[in-house]
């Protein structure tokens, strides 16, 4: 597909800061941090701030949240691959069929347009990812423009799915007793 | 044509509301006292639907809300719920009596420790919260403890005197035998030990949709919720059709389970409306949708009078064209759409009255 890219972002392990760095930027982000795209997961590790101000445009406070800080990879022998995202989704499978999935994605850019249904291909989620293609699996999808290390752009679209952590029993027994407190206290029980 | 007037003291309204997925049907009893059964929240709006449109009317309206309801606990039918009623701090809150079972509400608490939002657990979760906080403050347990929805339960009557007409709405709906079986869908929903957290997207249980008839003076409705027709004895709509509850027919009538055919139970129309009922579907955007074209012609041919809240497809939202190139070829649908709204006023005490329906924001007659 068209949208190969290093293996390092696709393969949906969480971002580290010593892997990925935010470019410095001249845009505030001044929103809280559950608004911002690349929230929940991405963003861990990454400041918040920062300077690269010729290459984006000045937009006003208000709209911060729509540009999301470009991402920096920095490869072992040093090399820099820039990811300047332009659009980006929080999605949520709810149906595999066979080679594809269908998912409901949620516009972290423009949190005012409506969530939409999407078919993905199977192919567009990292080998390692696609164990965790099943029903309820959250992942981000993200359209941007990748700057390679020999400075080549191109426009990728990149689909990296959460780990999130097992259930433990503990939880699962806490959250027993929790409903039970719950059912005496309203419930009259 | 304005919203915002406020119906007379004597006049039974049924406003359904519904943006192309989800719904809300928001209803006046009489003597500004309101019931709100279900929730949606049209996207990019502060509140939920009912509440805007309340506001629209005047803030005595929302404290007239008596009653919350949720019919069954899916994100199409539950959005914005909580948010309703912490606006409405009068209001009791309802729902289905298989929600009220620890299985379910071991999930709701296992949900909320983990990823929210679009599930329609973590709203319930919310609400719990409201219920708890009710009690913190010391408000009467009225208003803390739910009223647990079952078949042929009364959730509120209003006879007080100087009433001139009688207010009483029923639960038609879950049945003994539909509540076992959802609470058996429900214990297959639960995360086990070491499964990996994931939001809970399974849409069953249908079944244990709250079914309600609201009569208000000589006027009644029949609200079909999400219920379907499985054609067992003692389910769905075949268990309604066999109580009496249903003495005297509905003029007005939420089309069950967004004109499906699989909610769609002949006998209802002969037994439990009145000929060419006020009917009104809310759609439902997915992959397919519902109501799909074959539905829209079967309800035709039950009623002159269908409704429905908005168009089945919503329009994408327009990126710019960098985005656009790359999703040209991608299979997808936008799930919401402009809110629609279907208000239906009608005295209930001249018996000579006709029923007004007014249609806002897209809402059309099919």
């Amino acid at each position: 597909m068209e949208n190969a890219l290093p293996d390092t972002y696709l393969t949906g392990q969480p971002l580290k800061a010593d892997t990925f760095l935010q470019m410095q930027s001249s845009v505030k982000m001044s929103v809280p941090e559950a608004n911002l795209p690349f929230s929940n997961g991405i963003n861990e590790g990454l400041s918040e701030t920062a300077a690269d101000s010729q290459k984006l445009p000045q937009k006003p406070d208000y709209l911060d949240y729509l540009v999301p800080p470009p991402i920096v990879k920095i490869d072992r022998i040093g090399s820099v691959s820039i990811l300047r995202p332009r659009q980006q989704w929080e999605g949520t499978v709810v149906e595999c069929q066979g080679g594809s999935f269908v998912a409901r994605v949620n516009d972290r850019t423009n949190p005012s347009n409506s969530d939409e249904l999407v078919t993905f291909e199977i192919e567009e989620v990292s080998p390692e990812d696609r164990q965790l293609v099943q029903p309820g699996a959250t992942f981000y999808w993200t359209i941007g423009v990748e700057q390679s290390p020999a400075r080549s752009i191109r426009n990728v679209e990149i689909v990296n799915f959460r780990r999130l952590p097992h259930w433990s029993a503990s939880s699962v027994r806490e959250a027993e007793q929790e409903a039970r407190s719950i059912a005496q206290v309203l419930f009259l029980e | 044509m304005t919203r915002a007037t406020v119906p007379e003291f004597d006049e039974f309204e049924v406003s359904v509301f519904g943006p192309g997925r989800g719904e809300c049907i928001l209803v006046h009893l009489g003597y500004n006292e309101w019931c709100m059964i279900d929730s949606c929240v049209e996207r990019g709006k502060s509140f939920p639907a009912a509440v805007e449109y309340l506001k629209e009317l005047g803030q005595a309206t929302l404290d007239g809300v008596l009653l919350v309801l949720a019919t069954h606990w899916h994100d199409d039918h539950i959005g914005g719920i909580s948010a309703s009623l912490r606006e409405f701090t009068n209001a009791q809150f309802a729902c289905s009596s298989a929600l009220g079972q620890q299985q379910f509400l071991t999930l709701v608490q296992l949900q909320m420790k983990s990823l929210q939002g679009n599930t329609g657990v973590d709203e319930f979760g919310e609400i719990l919260k409201i219920l708890q906080e009710r009690k913190l403050r010391g408000i009467h347990r009225t208003q803390v403890t739910p009223v647990w929805a079952i078949q042929d339960r009364q959730i509120l009557h209003r006879n007080q005197s100087g009433r001139t007409f009688q207010t009483t709405i029923t639960a038609l709906s879950p049945s003994d035998v539909t509540v076992k079986l959802a609470l058996n869908k429900i214990a297959n929903l639960m995360p086990q030990q070491d499964q990996l957290q994931r939001r809970i997207t399974n849409r069953p249980p249908n079944e244990a949709s709250v079914v309600l008839l609201i009569e208000v003076g000589n006027r009644r409705a029949l609200l079909g919720a999400d219920l379907e027709h499985s054609g067992h004895a003692g389910e769905g709509w075949i268990a309604i059709l066999n109580s009496s509850q249903c003495v005297q027919p509905a003029q007005i009538f939420k089309v069950a389970h967004h004109g499906s055919s699989n909610a769609d139970c002949p006998d209802v129309w002969q037994k439990l409306l009145d000929p060419n009922p006020i009917a009104v579907l809310t759609p439902f955007t997915s992959g397919k949708g519902l109501p799909q074209d074959n539905d829209i012609t079967r309800l035709k041919s039950r009623t002159l009078n269908l409704y429905c809240t908005a168009q089945l497809k919503a329009k994408l939202p327009k990126r710019d064209h960098v985005v656009e190139k790359k999703l040209k070829d991608r299979k997808r649908f936008a799930v919401e759409g402009k809110l629609g709204h279907v208000r239906i006023r009608w005295s209930a005490t001249d018996a000579a009255a006709v029923p007004r329906v007014e249609l806002f924001n897209g809402a059309f007659r099919a």
